[in-house]
């Protein structure tokens, strides 16, 4: 009997096992899809995502969410925003192709920097966004925010630097390792030029028809003195090129050497502040009082801002190459997933438009942000997204406004501005000093652009009814902090401006205040006498190892410098030298023999 | 132990079902394929579609699951290696963009490196596991296979309700 191909009896297991498949899926499809949505949302931001409930609304292509809380990835007591209630409405038709197209997104109930009653986890492990946090919290802490230090100053006896810890001497072994390398490399290239051969040559073929009678030569002999001359000239062109070529790197090695050694001004300045926080003597200028009273809020701010600058950069990337991501986390190796976008298809992600209604603590109005083309592949959608942040109903003087607009069609053109005014300004430390400050109703604007990797971005925060606290501890004060607090506790005024500029990877930082020139005056009316001549001895001891251990270097980038530039000048003077002798002669041969011009 | 358990079961009941080697082949053939690339995967619904509908050895399909899995992990960095290459070839470049727009397609994870080559992986290794396997199992049930019958553990398997619920899957 022939064997059967198909074994029917098996399809009634089969289908039974779909019709499990079916009603697992109705028990367990929210839950699991809650659980998927939080656990992806906590790995694409970094920070535990939490969601109360889900529900997928199949006959209406919708998505509900409640309870939506995102932990603050810089403080993990409170919350960087919390909804009520999201309504997801999907297009169907990008599903099939797994492809996430929201054409409605609204979110309702949304707060901001509330309080967890459960502190949030810290998210461990790799991907972008936990490192992204984690690179943001060291980014903070790179920036040496000096200290209103208030140490006695007759305390200082010594000062006692490891020259490793300078800057400076950093900088020097820069500028030692260049200057090998422009030796080195340069050297050798002029060494290869190997002009000596040719010039020989041509100075022995021009002093020989110094002395050669044209007439006597005859037409032939004629010919072949031009032919020799012409041929030697041609060499000597040659070498002239080569010679240009080298000088145009000995120009660059140059301009490197100089630019190394031009970065020895930033790096002294370093170095005289590492050594005076070394020795415990504040910075008695008026713009590092800026930095030190109001550096660390600012900070805080800007890596808020920071954190969503490196968000949009990671998610929402220009161009429309294939992209390489870390596959699934599963038993088996994640391995890579290739996404390819083509173009006049569906985005990967994509919200088409979206409204997050906000809540205002302390006012009636209603406050919104619109949300436009939010995508991870700006070069489908062809048009920026866009978000502004207005009122929609209420009356009165504006708390919130703003807009941004992130451009990301072939390159990365941001920006944002954003006024919030009226609203309770959070109360902050200032470091170092046993009080803090509650601004209470203030403004706050931020203002900012990014280009490529270029960041310029503006902070204001300005409060005409500030209130300054004394640290709970109960503590007395200290005489330098009481004197301060002298200062400071009878103003009323605060305003800040903080400007961020640089790359995303390398940020520079200014704080200044109306306060910082009182209390650089008091600083110095604390300090006295004493303390400008320890800082004075501060600059001593640096100019000294700067001296000792930074100066021999400089001296030898300065000569190997000048050493190749001489040797190529030379070169250059002996061929422009054997090159005009040779035209000269070429001349007189070619002026005729016996009122024959030659070819 | 357990593991151990379950392998001596399935290759005891696969070696001895009332099946040809070439149906037992094909079950292991198959099985190989849950074995070697990654199991929640689309394409493994059809292939555990394709044991149960299709008459091959159910055991022998649990039996090359299981003898392939950790041949699966082991070659998992040699797959992502395979997978990659393909997967940024300029000459595929326009082959995987079309797919990966096409509805359902980009389901399959065929744009996962890992993925991807396993399933190269196992194409170029169907054939050889399908002929040594075919074999392997008839040289057995020809030497060894009928002093394996007679044995009391062989009989104690065979008399368990597992072996019950597998008849009804046997080939036929």
């Amino acid at each position: 009997m022939p064997r059967k191909r198909f074994r029917w009896r098996a399809i009634v297991p089969l289908l039974l096992l779909l019709v499990a498949v079916g009603v697992g899926y109705y028990l367990l499809a929210d839950r699991l899809a809650r659980n998927a949505v939080a656990e992806a949302g906590t790995e694409f931001l970094g920070t535990q995502v939490d969601i109360a409930w889900l529900h997928i609304l199949e006959s209406e292509g919708a998505v509900e969410v409640g309870g939506l809380a995102v932990a603050d990835p810089f403080n993990p007591s409170r919350n960087m925003v919390q909804a009520d209630r999201i309504r997801i409405q999907l297009d169907p038709a990008p599903l099939l192709e797994k492809k996430l197209v929201i054409k409605e997104l609204s979110i309702g109930g949304v707060r901001v920097g509330t309080k967890r009653e459960v502190p949030a986890r810290p998210v461990e492990g790799g991907g972008f966004a936990p490192e992204m946090v984690r690179s943001l919290t060291a980014w903070k802490q790179q920036f040496d925010v000096p200290l209103l230090s208030l140490t006695p100053i007759d305390t200082l006896r010594s000062i006692v630097v490891n020259p490793s810890q300078l800057a400076t001497v950093a900088q020097a072994e820069r500028i030692r390792a260049a200057t090998d390398s422009v030796r080195r490399t340069l050297g050798d290239r002029i060494d290869g030029l190997r002009l000596a051969p040719t010039l020989d040559s041509a100075k022995a073929l021009a002093e020989r028809l110094a002395q050669t009678n044209v007439t006597k030569l005859g037409i032939a002999g004629t010919q072949r003195a031009v032919a020799d001359v012409r041929s030697t000239l041609s060499a000597l062109e040659d070498a002239k090129r080569r010679v240009d070529a080298v000088k145009a790197a000995v120009d660059q090695g140059a301009v490197v050497l100089r630019s190394e050694i031009a970065r020895l001004d930033e790096a002294r300045r370093q170095d005289y502040a590492m050594v005076r926080g070394l020795v415990g003597l504040p910075n008695l200028e008026g713009p590092a009082i800026g930095n030190a009273m109001f550096g660390d809020v600012s900070l805080s701010y800007f890596q808020r801002a920071s954190y969503w600058a490196n968000l949009a950069v990671k998610y929402l990337p220009p161009g429309l190459r294939p992209r390489a991501t870390p596959g699934p986390a599963r038993l088996r190796r994640s391995g890579t997933t290739v996404r390819f976008p083509k173009e006049h298809e569906y985005p990967t992600f994509l919200v088409e438009r979206g409204q997050v209604d906000l809540e205002l603590p302390g006012t009636d109005e209603e406050y919104a942000a619109r949300i436009q083309d939010l995508t991870t592949a700006p070069g489908l959608v062809g048009r920026p997204t866009r978000v502004t942040i207005g009122r929609i109903g209420g009356s009165g003087p504006l708390a919130v406004q703003g807009s941004a607009v992130l451009d990301h069609n072939g390159h990365i053109r941001d920006s944002v501005v954003a006024q919030v005014r009226g609203l309770p300004i959070p109360g902050f430390a200032i470091p170092g000093l046993p009080f803090r400050v509650e601004p209470g109703r203030g403004t706050t604007s931020l203002s900012g652009t990014l280009r490529g990797d270029t960041v310029a971005a503006v902070l204001t925060l300005a409060a005409s009814n500030v209130q300054w606290v004394q640290d709970s501890t109960g503590a007395a004060l200290g005489p330098g902090p009481r004197l301060l607090w002298e200062v400071v506790r009878g103003l009323g005024d605060l305003s800040i401006t903080a400007r961020l500029s640089g790359t995303l990877t390398a940020p520079r930082i200014e704080v200044r205040s109306n306060l910082d020139q009182a209390v650089a005056n008091r600083l110095r009316s604390l300090a006295g006498e004493a303390a400008t001549k320890a800082l004075a001895r501060v600059r001593a001891e640096v100019d000294r190892l700067h001296q000792e251990h930074v100066q021999p270097v400089v001296s030898q980038a300065t000569a190997v410098r000048a050493d190749l530039e001489q040797r190529v000048a030379q070169m250059e003077e002996r061929v422009e030298t054997e090159r005009t002798a040779l035209e000269a002669r070429l001349k007189s041969l070619t002026a005729g023999v016996g009122g024959i011009r030659l070819p | 132990m357990l593991v151990l358990l379950k392998f001596l079961q399935s290759l005891v009941k696969a070696l001895h079902t009332e099946g040809t080697p070439g149906q037992v082949a094909l079950g292991m053939t198959l099985g190989a394929a849950l074995g070697l690339t990654p199991l929640m995967s689309l394409h493994n619904l059809l292939i555990v579609a394709a044991i149960f509908l299709l008459n091959v050895s159910v055991p022998g399909a649990v039996l090359g699951l299981t003898i392939f899995t950790p041949l699966g992990f082991i070659l998992d960095p040699v797959f992502d290696r395979i997978g990659l290459v393909i997967l940024e070839a300029t000459p595929f470049q326009g082959l995987w963009t079309t797919l990966y727009n096409e509805p359902v397609v980009p389901f399959s994870n065929f744009n996962n490196s890992v993925l991807l080559g396993s399933i190269i992986g196992y194409v170029a290794l169907a054939v050889p596991i399908f002929f040594a396997a075919r074999f392997g199992v008839a040289r057995y049930r020809a030497t060894l296979g009928a002093r394996v019958q007679r044995s009391k553990w062989y009989k104690a398997i065979t008399a368990s309700k597992v072996y019950n619920v597998y008849r009804l899957f046997r080939p036929e």
